[in-house]
């Protein structure tokens, strides 16, 4: 895990995605505890509250459930809610592309093939 | 954020001819680190001494580990053994004594000292090395940062719940602060219960950001904020803007300066919808931008321009 203070990020977020990227695709599976709270802190040399912060952002999200005295499990992920969320995901980055491609004045059909282009790239 | 208290003070004040303290209430969270921060002759190191029990006399309450009094401080061994004081204070241990010395005293003093961990700690700081020992060494002949190593390596030495430090980070380099926070992480990671906890002041903010987790700001004798730092981090946000837009912002903001080209200062989260036909840029404060932006509210420092 790649910590930046200043990214721009906040500190928590960073965990927490990195956590959530741990989770849903499966590196951390289900039952598992993610690592202790103060043990992370010290491993990253940030603070005990900010830790906390990134677990209880996973928890409302419903990724991890908080056990007194034991630390945070990992759910069962719902796979057809998982893909629900990527989805969600890609219409966010859509939504943006679409918006930059106005500003930028590009026809629709420039922007579509930027996006087979990209495909192409990435496979 | 909720969590237990390993300290509590009550209604506690103490007059002095040219200075008051004044606390309503602080609960120290357990299992977390705490910073006092508030400008000189705030009333820092008073509150700390007192919850140390080097300065007795006041008016309220201070709870310790949940139900002992500060009669049972002096009197029952439990508290004193799982408190850990660094006073700035240079003769906290004798001048002339040798490191040798202090070794000897402490194991005497505290029932959990373990000697061979606080040679160890010495040597890990370099204030002793392992090829000529230095156990003669006065510990009038060591140096400011020294003297702290020589404190820290004392309360670590010990099996305690609780920290005291008076301005911990300020003798000591920048290599070493990174040190000293690492070491207090590994404090408040080193018991399973989760039931070890940390209180320091510090001028060092931003050195010691990473290992605050509830922070009091202390002014004038009094409380003037105090909140876990991911909540205060919330609770205000950080503004930068235009010239053309000060003397609005200046009635919206909690605290501003400003110069020739623009305006900073902080803004509370509930005011913020306030500046939205202005052109700012708003981000998270850090620590240090939030207690800078709180003590400057309250300071007796006039402004300058």
């Amino acid at each position: 895990m790649k910590i930046s203070q200043n990214s721009g990020v906040p500190i928590y977020q960073q965990i927490a995605d990195y956590f959530r990227g741990e989770v849903l695709e499966g590196r951390i599976g289900q039952g598992e505890y993610l690592p202790s709270i103060r043990g992370l802190a010290k491993e990253l040399k940030i603070s005990v509250i900010t830790t906390i912060k990134a677990y209880e952002q996973l928890e409302s999200e419903g990724l991890v459930t908080a056990v007194q005295g034991k630390g945070y499990y990992v759910n069962a992920q719902d796979t057809e809610m998982l893909k629900e969320q990527h989805i969600r995901k890609v219409e966010d980055a859509l939504l943006d592309a679409i918006k930059f491609a106005k500003i930028a004045k590009m026809s629709d059909s420039e922007l579509i093939s930027t996006l087979k282009t990209l495909q192409k790239l990435d496979n | 954020m909720k969590a237990e208290a390993v300290i509590s003070c009550k209604n506690i004040s103490k007059k002095y001819r040219h200075f008051e303290l004044n606390i309503d209430s602080i609960d120290f969270p357990k299992g977390f680190a705490t910073a006092l921060i508030g400008e000189n002759g705030a009333g820092k190191t008073t509150l700390l001494e007192m919850i140390a029990g080097i300065k007795q006399v006041h008016k309220g309450e201070i709870t310790y580990f949940g139900n002992y009094t500060e009669k049972d401080r002096e009197n029952d061994p439990y508290v004193k053994e799982h408190i850990g004081y660094t006073g700035t204070d240079k003769h906290y241990f004798l001048p002339h004594w040798t490191l040798k010395q202090t070794k000897e005293i402490q194991s005497v003093l505290f029932d959990n000292f373990d000697g061979e961990k606080y040679d160890q700690i010495l040597e890990d700081l370099a204030v002793t090395s392992s090829s000529r020992s230095g156990k003669d060494k006065k510990v009038s002949s060591l140096s400011d940062g020294n003297r702290i190593k020589l404190m820290l390596a004392g309360v670590l030495a010990r099996d305690t719940k609780l920290l005291l430090m008076d301005e911990p980070a300020s003798p000591l380099d920048p290599l070493m602060r990174e040190r000293l926070c690492s070491m207090l992480r590994e404090y408040l990671a080193s018991s399973e219960d989760n039931d070890r906890s940390v209180i320091f002041s510090t001028h060092n903010i931003s050195d010691m950001e990473n290992v605050t987790d509830y922070a009091i700001i202390i002014e004038n004798g009094t409380v003037v904020e105090q909140g876990f730092v991911e909540d205060l981090k919330e609770k205000y946000v950080f503004v930068r803007g235009e010239k053309k837009d000060e003397e609005a912002a200046k009635h919206i903001l909690y605290d501003m300066t400003s110069n020739t080209y623009g305006y900073e200062g902080l803004c509370l989260s509930e005011n913020i919808d306030k500046l939205a036909r202005m052109d700012v840029e708003t981000s998270i404060p850090t620590l240090s931008q939030l207690a800078v932006g709180i003590m400057r509210a309250y300071t007796k420092l006039k402004s300058y321009r």
